[in-house]
């Protein structure tokens, strides 16, 4: 015995590709019958979307919209050195057809940075009841016969809320559980409940049927829980929960012995409505931490690793866990951190059905980005839920993490996107302590080879000198040349002097001494052994040429005269010249 | 007479640049960036001082003209590379640009500019001559004296003096390279001089490049990477 939920998915695809963004509009039926939901799923797809709009629905005249949700997910890749961050967030709207006929889903529109998508319109098709399942049934239904209460409550589906007072986001359980004191040949769900304004979590859903026994006034039963969802309310005020109508197949008692197997009779059973009291959460002291958690909560962060290099992503992970409506916790605000970048988490979430209650945890993971060196703080986070039990809500707080960051420099760049804006840091502000301004020199210009000239001739005048010396202490030649020339020039002066005062005979023994001073210093050689002679044989020896040497003897000799007396020389002056000439050719 | 005489000496004192840099403060503090930038660059036309190129480059990033803003930095950070809020913003600002062509820098590069980076163009250049100086007197002494800490106290100075020369050099290296900066939102790099020639390449606002060489009205730039071409000259603005 099977039960048969229409649960076969229609997706009518229409996949737009645009860019690297996917915009796709979707319904879970096309074929509805009128009361029935339509889920419309709108979905996109791309990169680095986490600021998408909601996409703008068409005008739906024709439907009611029952409620939105969103979800979303995201894939994290390195690859090349590159982040690439592909986001899936889905738009997810429950429609209710208002009138029988076909009609459609117009193209859902979306705006994001500054392109337009469209979806393609879907057509829909209401029918009058519950809609067929899609997919033709394995066996023909039979026809809805008489209502179970005929039977005289020896047949009846229950369905049972375990709180019918609760607070917005509580959950409450409703099983539906069917009674019977008849043999059943075959049972098939003919309307689903609706839970409209609820998120539903799923517990239970009877694939078998497997009877147990209970005692009810007296009677004996056999009964099946065929369904247990856990519900959500998402909105608060009154909501109905539509009956579950099931059609059953009973087996008559056989009526003689060649009936066999008997014959089956069809029934329709119906269960009654529920009805919830939803309370709205209080306002009064909702935190601005409060992410939509309604039950108990524990909140735990951690990174993945506490060093980062070249820029690698750090998974911080929050992870919320405990019992209440899990799947609905919207994402914590992680505070600005100066110098990381926090990308968009990706979720997963895992809940059980223990103890009555959904427990499980939903875990963020938002990979942070260093943009600079050094250690980073992630400050504590702060988290608020609401507790039905205390009807206070509840503050949750973690702890500061830590982490090193190195060599982000190099990827920080590849890290980014074009026009991206990090968050929670800004340029240094403008230097504003000016009583005055100078010009700052860019460079020295050209006076700054001035002093390397000057260290060079420095370092020239002090190696002259030192050799200077040297010689000066070695080379006696040397002292004595350097001597004469200061010697020449004073001697020369005095036989000019005598010249003029036309003293013929000092003039004579001035030139003398002047010209033999001086060649004895410059070939060194001892003044008082020289005669004429001597002077004239030592300079032939030193390769003077023989014109000088001749010319050097004859004034030699002229001076010389001065000693005769009466001696008069005609031309003094023409003696001085030559002799002058002489010392500059020596 | 001397009414006049008063008169003129105050609206030269009013236009001169440390008042028209007090002016941009106030025009930055009240958001108006705009005209802080119009003072700022006044200014910058009498005296180049980092303070100046520093407000104008934070001018021109509230702007949204990262390439200016780069530009500015980068004269600031010339004239005063210690400057830390210089470094960080400069930093700051090319990550806001489109083009990540930047070449890495490797660690070992990295120090080293950082130790020779220390002083400025300037600096360096002034340091330099001061040991070389030092130097040649301490050779100077030995070469007449021959004493022995003459010696050593001249290798000491030349040392010294080699070093702030591979710091003054290396500032000289990027002065002589013509380093200048894209200033406009994008432009085409092309593979000629001429608006007829081929596009090669699209190049962002903010792109630090070399400039190779000049021809009408265009100019050769290379980006770090290698790659380059002619762009309009006035797309680009040069740094030194």
């Amino acid at each position: 015995m099977l039960i048969k939920t229409g649960k076969i998915l229609i997706l009518l695809n229409v996949l737009l590709f645009a860019g690297d963004l996917n915009f796709v509009a979707s319904v879970n039926r096309t074929e509805v019958g009128l009361g029935e939901p339509v889920l419309l799923t709108v979905s996109v797809e791309g990169e680095d979307i986490g600021q998408v709009p909601s996409p703008q629905l068409p005008a739906l005249p024709d439907f009611d919209i029952g409620g939105t949700q969103s979800s979303q997910s995201t894939s994290i890749q390195m690859s090349g050195g590159k982040i690439v961050q592909r986001q899936f967030i889905n738009f997810i709207y429950t429609l209710y057809p208002k009138e029988i006929g076909e009609t459609f889903i117009g193209a859902c529109q979306l705006e994001f940075r500054g392109e337009t998508y469209r979806t393609k319109p879907i057509s829909i098709k209401v029918v009058k009841g519950p809609a067929q399942p899609t997919q033709p049934p394995a066996k023909m239904s039979p026809s809805p016969g008489e209502p179970g209460a005929a039977l005289g409550g020896n047949i009846k589906l229950v369905a049972t809320a375990n709180r019918k007072s609760i607070y917005q986001g509580e959950q409450v359980i409703v099983d539906y559980t069917l009674y019977t004191r008849l043999r059943l040949a075959d049972l098939d769900l003919s309307e689903a409940p609706s839970f409209r304004g609820f998120w539903v979590e799923p517990i239970f859903d009877a694939q078998r049927i497997e009877f147990q026994r209970k005692t009810i006034d007296g009677k004996l039963y056999d009964y099946s829980v065929l369904r247990k969802s856990a519900l959500f309310p998402m909105t608060s005020g009154q909501l109905r929960i539509t009956p579950m109508k099931l059609d059953v197949a009973v087996l008559q008692s056989p009526r003689d012995f060649f009936d066999f197997f008997g014959t089956t009779k069809t029934l329709r059973l119906e269960s009654d409505p529920l009805y919830i009291d939803v309370k709205p959460l209080p306002s009064e002291g909702k935190p601005e931490e409060f992410t939509g958690g309604v039950g108990q909560f524990n909140i735990k962060t951690s990174l993945d690793r506490t060093t980062s290099e070249a820029g690698e992503p750090i998974n911080l992970i929050v992870r919320i866990s405990g019992s209440g409506n899990i799947k609905l916790l919207e994402k914590p605000l992680i505070p600005s951190i100066p110098g990381v970048k926090v990308l968009e988490p990706e979720i997963q979430e895992s809940t059980d059905f223990v103890n009555s209650r959904i427990q499980g945890y939903k875990e963020f993971r938002y990979p942070l980005i260093p943009q600079t060196d050094g250690e980073h703080a992630i400050p504590g986070l702060n988290i608020a839920y609401f507790d039905p039990a205390e009807k206070t809500y509840q503050m949750l707080e973690t702890d500061e993490l830590r982490f090193t960051a190195t060599q982000t420099a190099a990827a920080v760049e590849l890290a980014q996107t074009g026009g991206l804006k990090i968050t929670g840091a800004d340029i240094i502000h403008i230097k504003s302590d000016a009583d005055n301004l100078r010009s700052q020199r860019q460079s020295a210009g050209w006076w700054l080879a001035l002093p390397y000239f000057a260290s060079l001739l420095g370092i020239g005048l002090s190696l002259l000198y030192r050799r200077h010396q040297a010689r000066l202490l070695t080379d006696r030649a040397y002292a004595r040349k350097l001597r004469s020339s200061k010697l020449v020039k004073k001697r020369l002066k005095q036989a000019e002097q005598h010249l003029k005062k036309n003293n013929h005979k000092e003039f004579h023994a001035a030139l003398s001494r002047v010209l033999i001073g001086y060649i004895s210093d410059r070939y060194n050689l001892d003044v008082g052994l020289l005669t004429n002679v001597d002077i004239v044989d030592e300079l032939a020896k030193r390769n003077v040429s023989e014109e000088i040497v001749r010319r050097l003897n004859d004034l030699l000799n002229q001076c010389d005269m001065r000693f005769s007396p009466g001696m008069k020389c005609e031309n003094p002056q023409e003696l001085f010249d030559e002799a002058k000439e002489l010392l500059d050719e020596l | 007479m001397s009414m006049i005489f008063s008169l003129v000496i105050i609206t030269q004192f009013e236009s001169g640049p440390t008042d028209l840099y007090n002016q941009g403060n106030e025009y930055y503090q009240q958001g108006r960036y705009a005209e802080a930038i119009a003072a700022y660059e006044q200014a910058s036309k009498n005296v180049g001082s980092t303070k100046i190129y520093y407000n104008l480059g934070n001018s021109y990033f509230k702007q949204g003209m990262f390439g200016k803003a780069i530009l500015n930095y980068r004269k600031a950070n010339f004239l005063s590379p210690r400057d830390k809020d210089v470094m960080h913003n400069l930093d700051f600002a090319r990550n806001y640009r489109v083009d990540k062509t930047s070449a890495r820098t490797s660690p070992v590069m990295q120090v080293l500019l950082n130790v020779f980076r220390y002083l400025s163009f300037y600096e360096a250049e002034v340091v330099t001559t001061i040991f070389f100086v030092i130097a040649a007197a301490f050779a100077s002494l030995f070469i007449i004296y021959r004493r022995s800490i003459y010696c050593y106290a001249l290798v000491v100075a030349s040392v010294l003096c080699m070093l702030f020369f591979i710091s003054w050099q290396s500032w000289a290296a990027d002065t002589a390279a013509r380093h200048a900066v894209v200033t406009v939102s994008e432009v085409s790099a092309l593979s000629g001089p001429g608006e007829d020639y081929k596009e090669i390449l699209v190049i962002h606002d903010g792109a630090e490049v070399k400039l190779r060489e000049t021809r009408g009205d265009y100019a050769l730039i290379q980006l770090p990477g290698g790659v380059g071409g002619w762009v309009p000259a006035e797309a680009i603005e040069e740094i030194f």
